[in-house]
């Protein structure tokens, strides 16, 4: 009951006042610094301004709050520090990703929006958040990969550039006439409109394996099209192939035995095939 | 005589019918279904490149059953519908049919040919725009960083008219190129911005640009010197088809046509 006397209500009241003045400005600053922010950097850096300023204003009014109530901060800072010690050594993991995060803000090598490849997982960046990336997959999962682990893997970033290479590795039968293939191939990617005139498709002959000659032919594509110029040119090649009479071989073994077999055919008495 | 019949302007279309247009080697048809138009699209083998035949009064049924069908749909649609020609949307590179060198202090003239795109309009609105032949995508920057998404033309520039490969879906841009610098101007490729140029219809049923000259100064860096108000003095008695789709001061010109012997900029040929 004496607590209940001694309590300041008025203070209290101030205090609660000031929170809920404290929580408003930090809303609308946060967003009026988002919106300026959003002019000059991109989507993951507004982010974090609009999270700096939010939080950074909510702080100063609980401070000042905690101050009207009486409360003595020296002491509670004092607490903090041993508290931060306690808490930095249990949130390690989370201090490291909370860094990594900030590098990883600052170097942008992707940004929300880009599809990169980390480790086997490819996806669309939806969000850079202090802690973790978040990616869509192309098959619509979800998937978190903290920053640590992105700052020490390599990232392939699939958009960066807006036009990409696709290499197709084939393999013809030895009895081809290779400068034939090569003015095939030329063809079928001339009259794709998706493979690009220039950088020029590449041919290369990578030379001879054990049942093909094997050969490399690149061709070039905006990136939105990279997908269905995969699909539609190896489907022309094919054509292509069976169009000219070029074979691709399957695995072939030529055995030379030391001494000639006869081979008699099931239920054959007689006749036998060397 | 003309030589190629117009395959482009009003038409009208009565419910239940259909219209086929061969223009080169694509067909396009469009039926009057109840409440809808439907626009199907037929690419063809190469070839029949003055081909523009257009057969009215066929019936929805004989549209083709591969071709590449859209549909809009009307409360209730007018039987007037229009189509338009119009030049690429991106710049167009090609290349001159032998290797070109221009001496110094001396002058060429070339003819480009760039593919033709169309619109299907009616009531006032835009019903579909496509190329009629859609033309390779390709990249025109020096390297795979810089530089902007291009179309490659199908055919070589020309240095003379004659036996020109005049077609149906496709304009001539006369090009005169000055080299007043010192050393020898290598033409090894032309990066046309088309969209900022107009086209023309000539009255024999050619299409046209208006004509751009350009001059090399003494340090390679090419200047646009003029770029033709209307049609080329080849295209004779010639009127307006299509105004260019994008307009720009003459600074912008100048840097987007700056950039004609490869190396351009970004998709609009603008460095």
């Amino acid at each position: 009951m004496e607590w209940l006397e001694s309590f300041d209500w008025l203070a209290a009241l101030r205090a609660g006042v000031i929170l809920l003045v404290g929580w408003a400005l930090a809303k609308g600053g946060s967003l009026a610094a988002g919106r300026a922010a959003r002019r000059y950097t991109a989507a993951q850096e507004t982010m974090l301004v609009q999270r700096v300023v939010f939080y950074g204003v909510l702080a100063l009014s609980v401070v000042t709050a905690l101050q009207q109530m009486g409360f003595n901060l020296g002491v509670l800072l004092g607490a903090a520090g041993i508290l931060t010690v306690a808490v930095g050594f249990a949130s390690q993991t989370s201090a490291s990703n909370l860094i990594s995060g900030l590098f990883l803000i600052g170097e942008r090598a992707f940004v929300v929006g880009d599809t990169i490849k980390v480790g086997n997982t490819t996806g669309e960046v939806l969000s850079i958040d202090l802690l973790s990336v978040k990616l869509r997959t192309p098959d619509n999962l979800f998937v978190r990969v903290p920053n640590e682990t992105m700052i020490k893997a390599e990232i392939t970033n699939l958009t960066r550039f807006p036009v990409r290479r696709l290499d197709l590795l084939l393999g013809v039968n030895y009895r081809e006439d290779m400068a034939k293939v090569q003015r095939v191939l030329q063809e079928v990617a001339e009259r794709n409109p998706l493979c690009l005139s220039e950088p020029a498709p590449l041919f290369i002959f990578t030379g001879f394996g054990d049942s093909a000659m094997n050969l490399q032919f690149s061709v070039w594509a905006v990136r939105e099209n990279f997908l269905e110029l995969r699909n539609s040119i190896q489907h022309e090649i094919k054509q292509a192939f069976d169009a000219n009479g070029i074979d691709i071989p399957y695995p072939q073994r030529v055995i030379h035995l030391a001494e000639p077999v006869t081979v008699r055919p099931e239920g054959a008495g007689q006749g036998s095939v060397e | 005589m003309q030589r190629i019949q117009p395959w482009w302007g009003d038409f009208e279309l009565a419910e239940g019918t259909a219209g086929c247009w061969a223009i080169g080697p694509a067909r396009l048809w469009i039926a009057h279904q109840p409440r809808e138009w439907r626009i199907g699209y037929v690419s063809g083998d190469e070839g029949h490149e003055e081909r523009s035949e257009v057969a009215l009064g066929l019936t929805p049924e004989q549209m083709p059953e591969q071709a590449r069908l859209s549909r809009y749909s009307f409360e209730s649609p007018s039987p007037r519908l229009s189509l338009l020609p119009l030049l690429a949307d991106r710049p167009v590179i090609s290349r001159p049919d032998v290797n070109l060198f221009i001496p110094p202090a001396q002058s060429i003239q070339l003819y480009v040919s760039t593919p033709l795109w169309l619109q299907v309009r009616t009531q006032g609105l835009l019903l579909q725009e496509q190329a009629v032949v859609r033309p390779s995508d390709t990249w025109s920057g020096p390297t795979t960083r810089p530089g902007g998404l291009a179309y490659a033309a199908s055919t070589m520039a020309r240095a003379s008219l004659r036996d020109f490969p005049y077609s149906a879906w496709r304009a001539v841009t006369p090009l005169r190129i000055t080299n007043r610098a010192n050393d020898m101007a290598a033409v090894e490729r032309l990066h046309l911005p088309v969209p900022f140029l107009s086209l023309y219809l000539a009255a024999e049923g050619t299409l046209w640009t208006q004509a751009v000259e350009l001059s090399r100064s003494g340090d390679g860096v090419l200047e646009l010197e003029r770029l033709g108000s209307e049609a080329p003095v080849e295209a004779a008695d010639s009127v307006l088809l299509a105004e260019p789709r994008r307009r720009a001061d003459r600074g912008l010109l100048g840097k987007a046509f700056g950039t004609l012997f490869g190396g351009g900029g970004s998709d609009d040929g603008v460095a």
